[in-house]
């Protein structure tokens, strides 16, 4: 009794201290879901606008995750095997991303690719032309959001030995025996992790698409920005998409941690 | 070892705690002879330009007067005032956010005057790639147009134009759709219609006269709508409900009116007040 009593006050008072904060990230997002009726919500999906800002978020994500896919593992391969001494340069660039303010990287996209841009120019005398439509909705969710699928799939790839993946060599596997029988399945928590993560920042990036791409309900208007213009014509239609949103990342997040996938940084 | 990182950063915080209080009571020692009074002004994310100016000029004929602005979407501003946010003057961008206002009791509705006037205009960026030199224009395919959100009070205006257009034989419904097929964004406020169209994203936009002579007007060029089409806005200002200083809120409204600072906002391209 005592040494259990004494244990359960050690765990009490630093489970007193994190109610704040839990409380803090716990009721806003408890709040709109009890906001939420079910009649709300069957109203707003009967609204065309509502189901193309989530058709077209859902599509826009997943072309964002699946390019990010495509074009950061290489990269995250590179930097888990490289040597070279740029590659800390290149980890810190990749990053920027991550903490620059969304609207940033807005202004930044559009000053490239905008048809005043370089490459913007370039592409318009192609008859491409990407500002406004959800191409750049895409490319505006691949910029905030790649990042979080490099880094994690970079770590996951380091943490697989050079001893582990010559022992295959050694044993005559070919490299593409060896990437699908060792280094896939041993970095392939990882790489899901980071896919996950990066699937859910895509879905709720708002700043940068609302500056990039504008906001077109059925084009470039995603459930962000749905949000963000039902707060000020139509509360209702904000509070059943963001408790949508909601829902999904949290489904992503919650299915993550049960599947046993790890974040890495999180726990090694 | 940790205590002592601990006690390093209560020095640290208490030395910023010490110098935010110095630095107070020096500002509030600066100004001895007139107590220093503040007013809080807000104000439709267009008048920026303009209120800055005649607020510098307000504060030059009453010395320890300062004067606060917060520029945001009128919708925006009025909602924060009757959510009980700080406020002594609002000046709305249109006549529908000062009744609401008026209404919630969020301004004192006896105060309320017509400040000045703006018109809607077609802006289109200096290289005019698309060839826009009338209303008409905006129909051909492959214009890419961009509008504020029908919130936004310039979303209201331009809105109202298309409706009215609608019914005018040589438009007509079919230039209303054909401009809407060219539409691109709708744009949370009229600033964010300025910036894509002076950045050449967008081949034309609708957004105020005076926004051709704000900071973005050497990149624009203004088309005027038809006479028959012509979108006035209206702005007004009034005395919030909350205004701590009452008399200095009505000396303000009065300066804006006086001839310094309706010349303020004629330099930034806002009509003269109609006066009922």
């Amino acid at each position: 009794m005592s040494t259990n009593g004494a244990k359960s006050q050690r765990h009490a008072i630093p489970a007193l201290l994190a109610l704040p904060l839990l409380l803090l990230l716990l009721v806003p997002v408890v709040m709109l879901v009890v906001r939420t009726t079910p009649r709300a919500v069957a109203q707003e999906f009967a609204h065309r606008e509502t189901l193309q800002a989530i058709g077209l978020s859902l599509a826009t994500s997943t072309m964002a995750l699946a390019m990010s896919i495509a074009l950061g593992a290489p990269l995250a391969y590179w930097l888990a095997r490289t040597r070279s001494p740029l590659a800390k340069v290149v980890e810190a660039l990749v990053d920027l991303p991550t903490v620059l303010p969304p609207a940033v990287a807005g202004v930044a996209l559009l000053l490239t690719f905008g048809r005043s841009g370089p490459v913007g120019a370039l592409l318009s005398k192609l008859g491409i032309e990407l500002v406004f439509t959800p191409e750049a909705v895409v490319l505006a969710q691949m910029f905030v959001a790649s990042p979080y699928f490099v880094r994690a799939a970079r770590a996951g790839f380091a943490s697989v030995a050079p001893a582990q993946r010559e022992a295959a060599i050694n044993l005559g596997a070919s490299r593409w025996a060896e990437f699908r029988s060792v280094l896939a399945p041993l970095s392939g928590p990882s790489l899901a992790a980071g896919a996950a993560m990066c699937w859910s920042r895509a879905i709720g990036e708002f700043g940068a698409t609302i500056i990039f791409a504008g906001n077109l309900p059925g084009r470039t208007q995603t459930m962000p920005l749905a949000v963000y213009v039902g707060f000020e014509n139509d509360l209702d239609r904000a509070i059943v998409l963001s408790a949508v949103l909601i829902c999904i990342s949290l489904v992503v997040l919650l299915g993550v941690r049960l599947t046993g996938w790890r974040f890495p940084g999180a726990d090694s | 070892m940790r205590a002592g990182t601990l006690s390093r950063i209560c020095v640290v915080l208490a030395a910023c705690a010490a110098l935010a209080a110095s630095s107070c009571s020096r500002h509030e020692a600066g100004e001895p002879q007139s107590r220093s009074r503040t007013l809080i002004v807000l104000a439709a994310a267009s008048l920026a330009d303009a209120f800055r100016e005649a607020g510098s000029g307000f504060e030059a004929v009453n010395p320890g007067v300062h004067v606060d602005f917060a520029f945001a979407g009128s919708n925006q501003l009025r909602s924060q005032l009757e959510s009980g946010g700080p406020g002594d003057v609002f000046a709305s961008a249109d006549r529908r956010q000062m009744e609401a206002a008026a209404a919630s009791g969020a301004v004192d509705s006896g105060s309320t005057t017509p400040l000045c006037g703006n018109r809607l205009v077609i802006i289109v960026p200096r290289q005019d790639r698309a060839g826009v030199h009338e209303l008409a224009d905006l129909a051909r395919r492959g214009v890419k147009i961009v509008v504020a959100d029908r919130a936004v009070p310039a979303g209201n205006y331009t809105r109202r134009m298309l409706s009215r257009a609608s019914e005018l034989s040589r438009f007509g419904p079919a230039f209303v759709s054909a401009f809407d097929a060219n539409t691109v964004s709708r744009e949370q406020n009229v600033a964010s219609v300025v910036a894509k169209v002076a950045l050449n994203e967008a081949d034309a936009g609708l957004a105020y006269s005076s926004d051709a002579a704000g900071g973005n007007g050497s990149k624009l060029t203004v088309v005027p709508l038809p006479v028959d089409l012509e979108q006035h806005a209206e702005y007004l200002v009034a005395v919030a409900s909350g205004a701590r200083d009452v008399a200095l809120a009505r000396k303000f409204i009065a300066f804006l009116l006086s001839d310094d600072g309706q010349g303020a906002l004629a330099n930034r391209g806002f009509e003269r007040a109609v006066h009922p």
